[in-house]
């Protein structure tokens, strides 16, 4: 029960965050949000499915450029445009699951890579897109600081909703299933577990999410260009965070986002230029000592020290 | 014209078989995606630029410190880093080698600031003329037989040494090889070592025909993993298989759909060839 | 939970919160009596190098206005202060930062980003806030298309850039009468493009090639060798600068002559000169501003004491980026002084209605905040850069001779 209220104290302290900061920390806990969506909604495909989607961005991308699309050509307002990105990217989950994870381990890793980069080089050359000179969203007609409550809230509900869902699809047989086509797919395959099935809904179920976290993206951005959106950086920041915070738990990506975010935002604080070569160092270290990730360390599952570094170490060197 | 557009594209095919060929080796026998490889052909790059500046060293005799620099420099980093974690998750030697392509782009940022820079020697756009039919520029050439020449001692050291042989059975099965008295972990080593100093002659070809800045790498990693899944691993000859179908292909698309369609092409190709045949063209079944 | 777990859980709090109070706070906290500038601009990243141009510039220009005792607003002086904030060549990145320069480091007016995209999403926030930004970085006429009332450029309208170039074509003898036309699949030249064919058919020129190509691609053979056959007698070229080096380094591999080329982003830099060498020669260029220009100055004297200063400091040749980047603090400087307060709606209004002699040129706005005025045409001639049309210091050197016939 304890557990519960420390949730409860932190989802408090979210919900009344905004109301007592100032407009910069309001947008830079959004982008906290946003990537604490992602790097879970990555989880999903990528921790508990033990599917390692190196195209995760696609459908950010996607839910942010539909979003730009029905808004700006289809007049559309944001409640149905933001669905439809969510609905949109998952649907696109399930078209490009369905042959891409067939493939395995590296493979599946290089042709999402491959998807996204080609939905990029695609959305470039469409006119709906307005190819590589960007499209603008129409802006949010609010105050400035009823425009951040908008965006802060929808993602913050956002989160808890991809939360709520993982935590849901845990205690059903979807998540035995994910997690037993991680362990051995061939055996989860023989004791009957749909496997295709199972694994695309989880690689949409992702989309659907990421597709959402894009949708506001856009929105609060204003104007979009396809090489931001569909970076292979920003897939890889999300692993990066889902990896440093623990994959495979429910709140592990959150808490790598946040932790990854503010230690980043820091030092770029206080290093105009250097601070993307500590940010380099910071990967390389996190990766190397604790690929399991910190959350175990801070729940205190794991004890800190020397002994758990060397651990890791011990475990994956030859 | 049209034979113009296809020589243009087996050349072309030539710089990128040269530019995978080390990430397949890493690939192939380690199981490592090796993200920061078009970092190690920057670097291989910059190694070039400076001998010149500096030494007005002949670009093509620079190609030794390169090579044997950018080896030692692999060899290292495998033996102190990424050895760390080789036998963790596969995406965590992914994220790792991306960890150490920020901090290489990164630390040349800082060194050399994002100038762009170029080698200029005099041959550098030396062309002959084919009957009057094509043209063939000259460096293009040089980097098609180099590439074909660094892929035949690779094949030599791979098939014909003791050093071949272990590289060859570590890859096949990491345990069995090591039970037979292999140094598992120095034949890790020494292949990456192998793949980046590919990477560093890659990067030197690459400073004598196109201008250099420390962010070049992404997109030659990315256009490299075309390459290396078009071909296939476990074979020598993917690399230069690939890069000529991925040349030929992008310079018949761009001829037909328009010059910005490059990318849309050969990431299309790349999805394609895993969905129909993840092995690769030369790769066998599964 | 066991006491090591709220250990644990303790310490990790209390160091995220430490860390979030230390970003919450303004690390300099600024004396009253400055003026405040805020600029989010790529320090690292693709547009590292062109976001550096700028840097530098803004700092010149800080200097030199604080060295004539800073902005004049109710009868008192403020020196000036720039904080400066690395976008890493992103857009939802530097509108985060414009947002941190105006609610956290509470910055008076903003300085523009490089290029036009990141530009569009700065502006946005700016406008939010209604606090005026001119930006020297960004020509696409997609930023001032949506009515944004805070946010002034002043770089000519894109699809003006190849005007006078056409103009000095039909002067030329014999007079060309194909053109080609590649450009950039980005804002900025894609009006480029568009623009030039435009004009190009409104003088009688016939457009037999009208192609884009990608930002991010490094080989040009296919378009070589189409041009090739095609022959046209001009060709001009949206280009960047890796692109333009690209373009030319291949062309020679491939042996294509153009009698006529003119690139947009590359020739006026002393990078594309450097880098290209002997093959650099009789490159035609644009740009809104020439080292040959002499314009009496605000900041400076006049453009060659500009110039001078700015090799002293930079060892390099300033181009129009940095020209461009004097004129944005010129007109501030201006416009802060006209409406005698900072208040941000009355400098705006102030913005608006500048006519001010600078190094950059004379500066006056369109209703939309883009610059009035068009560009030059340069050519490279003996390593050097010089006006050629209108009324520039050299004659133009036209047809090219070809690649085999140079020495």
């Amino acid at each position: 029960m304890k557990k519960i209220s420390v949730y409860l104290i932190l989802l408090l302290i979210a919900i009344i965050l905004p109301f007592f900061s100032n407009n910069f920390i309001i947008r830079f806990v959004t982008t906290i949000f946003m990537f604490g969506i992602m790097a879970s909604a990555w989880n999903i495909i990528g921790g508990y499915t033990g599917y390692a989607s190196f195209g995760n961005v696609v459908f950010f991308g996607i839910g942010a450029y539909i979003t730009a699309i029905l808004m700006e050509k289809g007049g559309m307002p944001f409640y149905l445009a933001f669905p439809a990105a969510g609905i949109g990217a998952a649907i696109f989950g399930i078209l490009i699951g369905l042959p891409v994870l067939r493939l395995r381990g590296h493979y599946f890793a290089i042709a999402t890579l491959g998807v996204a980069e080609a939905v990029k080089a695609l959305v470039d050359n469409l006119e709906i897109t307005e190819g590589n000179s960007g499209i603008y969203v129409p802006t949010l007609n609010l105050p400035v600081k009823g425009q951040y409550y908008f965006y802060y809230f929808m993602m913050l509900a956002t989160l808890i909703g991809i939360i709520l869902t993982t935590i849901f699809i845990l205690r059903r047989k979807f998540g035995y299933g994910i997690i037993a086509i991680r362990e051995d797919e061939d055996a989860a395959n023989a004791v009957g577990i749909n496997t295709t099935l199972f694994k695309t809904t989880a690689f949409a179920l992702s989309g659907f999410f990421t597709g959402l976290a894009g949708s506001i993206y856009a929105y609060q951005l204003g104007f979009l260009k396809p090489e931001p959106v569909f970076t292979v950086q920003t897939t890889v920041k999300m692993i990066v965070m889902a990896v440093f915070g623990g994959i495979g738990t429910i709140f592990g990506p959150l808490l790598g986002a946040f932790t990854i975010e503010v230690i980043s935002q820091i030092l770029s604080n206080y290093f105009l230029v250097i601070h993307t070569l500590f940010f380099g160092v910071i990967v390389i270290l996190a990766i190397i000592f604790t690929p399991q990730g910190i959350i175990d360390i801070v729940t205190g599952r794991k004890k800190f020290g020397m002994a758990y570094l060397m651990e890791n170490i011990r475990k994956h060197r030859i | 014209m049209l034979l113009q557009v296809i020589i243009n594209g087996i050349l072309k095919g030539g710089l990128y078989a040269l530019m995978a060929l080390g990430m397949s080796l890493i690939w192939g026998v380690m199981d490592i995606i090796n993200i920061a490889h078009g970092s190690f052909i920057m670097l291989g790059a910059f190694c070039t630029f400076w001998l010149f500046e500096y030494f007005k060293l002949d670009p093509i005799l620079s190609l030794v410190f390169s090579i044997s620099s950018m080896f030692f420099l692999g060899y290292f980093i495998q033996k102190y880093i990424i050895n760390l974690v080789i036998r963790a998750v596969i995406f965590i030697t992914l994220i790792l080698a991306f960890g150490i392509e920020i901090f290489i782009n990164n630390f040349a940022l800082v060194l050399w600031t994002a100038d762009v820079r170029k080698v200029q020697v005099p041959y550098g756009a030396a062309n002959f003329s084919l009957g009057g039919l094509a043209t063939i520029p000259f460096m293009r050439l040089f980097a098609f037989i180099l590439a074909i020449i660094i892929t035949t001692i690779f094949f030599i050291i791979l098939n014909k040494t003791k050093l071949g042989r272990s590289i060859r059975a570590t890859a096949q099965d990491l345990d069995a090889a090591r039970l037979a008295g292999v140094d598992v972990a120095k034949t890790y080593s020494l292949t990456f070592g192998f793949g980046v100093a590919a990477a560093g002659a890659a990067g030197t070809l690459w400073s004598l025909l196109f201008p250099i800045n420390p962010m070049m790498g992404g997109v030659l990693t990315l256009k490299s993993f075309v390459v290396v899944i078009i071909g296939g691993l476990g074979t020598m000859l993917g690399p230069i298989i690939g890069g000529l179908t991925l040349g030929v292909v992008e310079a018949l698309g761009t001829n037909w759909f328009g010059q910005s369609f490059e990318n849309l092409i050969s990431f299309s190709i790349l999805v394609l060839v895993l969905i129909i045949r993840p092995r690769g063209i030369l790769g066998g079944s599964e | 939970m066991t006491n090591r777990v709220k250990c644990y859980l303790r310490v990790y709090l209390f160091l995220m919160v430490t860390l979030s109070l230390i970003l919450s706070f303004p690390i300099v906290s600024y004396a009253k009596d400055v003026i405040k500038f805020g600029c989010a601009i790529a320090f690292t990243g693709k547009y590292s190098r062109e976001g550096k141009l700028y840097v530098d510039s803004y700092k010149l220009a800080m200097e030199q206005i604080n060295k004539m005792g800073g902005i004049k607003v109710g009868g008192k002086s403020y020196p000036i202060e720039i904080k400066f904030y690395d976008d890493k060549s992103s857009d939802s990145e530097s509108a985060k930062l414009v947002e941190k320069l105006i609610t956290q480091d509470k910055v008076d007016l903003l300085l523009g980003p490089y290029t036009s995209w990141i530009t569009i999403a700065n502006s946005l926030v700016a406008q939010r806030y209604k606090i005026p930004m001119i930006e020297g970085g960004g020509a696409s006429s997609k930023i001032f298309s949506r009515g944004n009332k805070y946010i002034f450029g002043t770089l000519p309208a894109a699809g003006q850039y190849f005007k006078s170039t056409i103009e000095m074509l039909t002067t030329f003898k014999p007079k060309p009468k194909t053109i080609a036309i590649l450009y950039a699949d980005d804002k900025f030249n894609i009006m480029v493009g568009k623009g030039a064919k435009k004009t190009a058919e409104k003088l009688g020129f016939k457009v037999v090639y009208f192609e884009k190509y990608s930002s991010e691609n490094t080989d040009f053979t296919t378009m070589l060798t189409k041009l090739k056959s095609i022959k046209p007698d001009a060709v001009l070229v949206g280009s960047h600068l890796g692109t333009g080096i690209n373009l030319l380094h291949q062309a020679k591999e491939l042996d294509v002559n153009f009698p006529f080329i003119s690139l947009t982003v590359g020739p006026s830099e002393a990078n594309f000169r450097k880098s290209l060498g002997k093959d650099a020669e009789y490159v035609f260029g644009v740009a809104s501003w020439s080292l040959q220009m002499n314009f009496k100055g605000y900041l400076f004297k006049d453009t060659k004491e500009f110039i001078k200063m700015f090799k002293e400091k930079y060892g390099y040749d300033p181009d129009y980026h940095n020209a461009s980047g004097i004129a944005v603090l010129a007109v501030f400087k201006d416009a802060i002084q006209r409406a005698n307060t900072l208040n941000p709606e009355k400098v705006r209004d102030a913005i608006a209605k500048t006519s001010l002699d600078t190094i950059y040129g004379h500066v006056e706005f369109n209703p939309n905040g883009q610059i009035k005025g068009t560009s030059v045409a340069l050519q490279i001639q003996g390593g050097e850069i010089y006006q050629v049309y209108p009324k520039g210091s050299r004659k133009p050197i036209y047809p090219a001779p070809p690649w085999k016939k140079r020495k």
